[in-house]
């Protein structure tokens, strides 16, 4: 298929201009489509109203690592109060929730608005590819949003430790931060990419985004604190869920609090307001598995049907 | 001295507002809470969830994303495809144009936000309630507050969604319980106020007088709607944004 692309003639020959250059085959339009969306979700190439929110969103992500790298750089015997894995929980949930709210719909409601899919699909890429860029662009932008921030936390750390052992033991904690903070873009840029890519109209692409994304994570939120209340130590009349067993199993309900079901189970020790699902550990594993498959499968079955109009 | 609310524009801002697909969206915050609050009074061996979960979910996503999808549409929705200048272009002053809409508006969110948390909280604790009656009355200070917000900022802006969304993500959900001056201008602070002037829970992180609350949601109310007025006396057709 791409050999044979790449000898078509991608470049239309419509009578007035020939072309007989070197012709890039799928393999370069995919790479420039993903790093275009990369681009475009920080409004890189556009002008500065597009810049202004993801810039302050990045910034208030960078914001603890850079309070913590100068407080350990000016007090003496001072240690590193966040988590790698964690970091600072609630700022980075609505952090994200914006980012992935204004942004993802740049990246896919733009192109379904001025009807340039047609443009995209007249070139030598099979219908998979698209959603793909588009979804490898915006994982990558989620990645910087996340990761920056605890590489800036590393480095504020490590550069006060004077032994090899410090470092080492600084680095074996960031590793499964990094390794979190991947599943937390892989799941939030497809399942916001997914939600974005229902309308054109950036207006119900953003809503749909913000809406589910916020409605879930204040149910899910809600229900842990209500399930410790009204489930609490009290003597069970044998109802439907056991005590507690509500708070435990309420982070399903949203992508932020499976993600910290997920790292609790996988071993984290920070607490957060999730509490440690125990025996549900496997269902909030199994959970992530399921947002995966409906974010990335969604998007291509999304680009399969779409009309070509 | 001409009418200050318009019949007919309020009857075709009704149909056109409750006429569409979208309108199921306005029920779905409203039956999620219906249908949990039922399950979880069945449920509940204690009663400490209801002032919790009925405020909190009730106040800081029902209510006020139920108020942002209508208030935003009202005349959102005729100004984002440039019908609104036939409305415009007829002799009915702006100031009764927003008027009408805006009472749209409330009432459409009344229906669809205070009455589900009415029935919500009658069904955790009957229908006459304490809990009932200040939710109720609590949702319609809210219906009247964020509703003045959200219209004046569909004639201010085209990225009222967004800016909405922002200002109830960070305003509302961060700023108000943070940062103390903030509750004076806070539309969720201001319902909030008035239903635990009834209830009195603490679970409702009430900061605010009665009389505070319901003085200043009026003040806001009527500076929110004079705004609006004044600037879609002001309007004007900019170029086709796409």
């Amino acid at each position: 298929m791409s050999a044979e692309a790449t000898n078509a003639g991608v470049i239309h020959d419509i009578g007035y201009r020939s072309y007989a250059g070197r012709r890039y085959g799928r393999r370069q339009i995919v790479l420039a489509l993903t790093w275009y969306s990369l681009r475009s979700a920080f409004g890189i190439g556009r002008g500065v109203k597009a810049k202004i929110l993801p810039v302050i969103t990045f910034v208030l992500m960078c914001l603890p690592a850079a309070v913590s790298a100068v407080q350990i750089a000016t007090t003496p015997g001072h240690h590193r109060l966040l988590s790698y894995d964690v970091y600072n929980n609630g700022l980075r949930i609505v952090v994200m929730l914006v980012f992935i709210a204004m942004q993802a719909p740049e990246l896919v409601s733009r192109d379904l608005r001025s009807h340039s899919l047609p443009l995209y699909f007249a070139r030598p890429i099979s219908r998979i590819d698209y959603p793909i860029a588009k979804l490898a662009g915006f994982i990558m932008a989620c990645l910087a949003m996340i990761e920056i921030p605890l590489l800036l936390l590393y480095i504020g750390s490590v550069s006060q430790v004077s032994s090899a052992s410090g470092v080492w033991h600084e680095t074996r904690a960031l590793i499964p931060g990094l390794l979190l903070g991947l599943a937390w873009a892989v799941v939030l840029a497809s399942l916001s990419l997914l939600l974005a890519s229902v309308s054109g109209r950036r207006v119900f692409a953003v809503g749909a985004v913000a809406i589910s994304f916020f409605l879930t994570f204040v149910l899910a939120h809600l229900l842990i604190a209500i399930g410790g209340q009204a489930f609490g130590p009290h003597p069970v009349g044998a109802a439907v869920p056991a005590p507690d067993a509500l708070s435990k199993l309420a982070g399903l309900i949203s992508p932020f609090t499976v993600l910290d079901g997920m790292r609790q189970w996988l071993g984290g020790t920070t607490p957060t307001f999730v509490p440690n699902p125990g025996s549900y550990g496997p269902l909030y594993g199994v959970m992530f598995l399921v947002l995966v498959v409906i974010g990335v499968g969604g998007l291509i079955v999304r680009y399969r049907k779409v009309g070509v109009a | 001295m001409p009418a200050l609310v318009n019949g007919v524009v309020l009857r075709l801002t009704f149909r056109a507002t409750i006429g569409r697909r979208r309108a199921l969206l306005f029920a779905l915050p409203a039956v999620i809470m219906i249908a949990l609050s039922a399950v979880l009074t069945a449920t509940a061996h204690s009663p400490v969830w209801r002032a919790e979960f009925l405020g909190d979910f009730g106040f800081s996503v029902v209510l006020p994303l139920t108020s942002l999808i209508i208030g935003v549409s009202v005349l959102g929705a005729e100004i984002d495809d440039s019908s609104i200048l036939h409305l415009l272009a007829t002799p009915v002053s702006r100031v009764s144009v927003v008027l009408s809409k805006y009472l749209v508006a409330v009432g459409l969110t009344f229906v669809f936000a205070a009455i589900p948390e009415y029935l919500a909280a009658s069904i955790a604790s009957g229908f006459s309630s304490k809990l009932a009656y200040g939710l109720l009355a609590g949702a319609a200070v809210g219906c009247v507050t964020y509703n003045a917000f959200f219209v004046m900022l569909s004639i201010v802006t085209r990225r009222a969604v967004p800016v909405g969304l922002l200002y109830l993500l960070v305003w509302e959900g961060l700023l108000a319980n943070l940062v103390p001056g903030v509750r004076f201008l806070s539309a969720g602070q201001y319902s909030v106020g008035v239903a635990n002037s009834i209830i009195h829970n603490s679970a409702l992180n009430a900061h605010l007088t009665l009389g505070t609350a319901l003085g200043l949601a009026i003040v806001a109310t009527v500076g929110l709607l004079l705004v609006s007025s004044w600037r879609l006396s002001a309007f004007s057709i900019k170029g086709d944004l796409a």
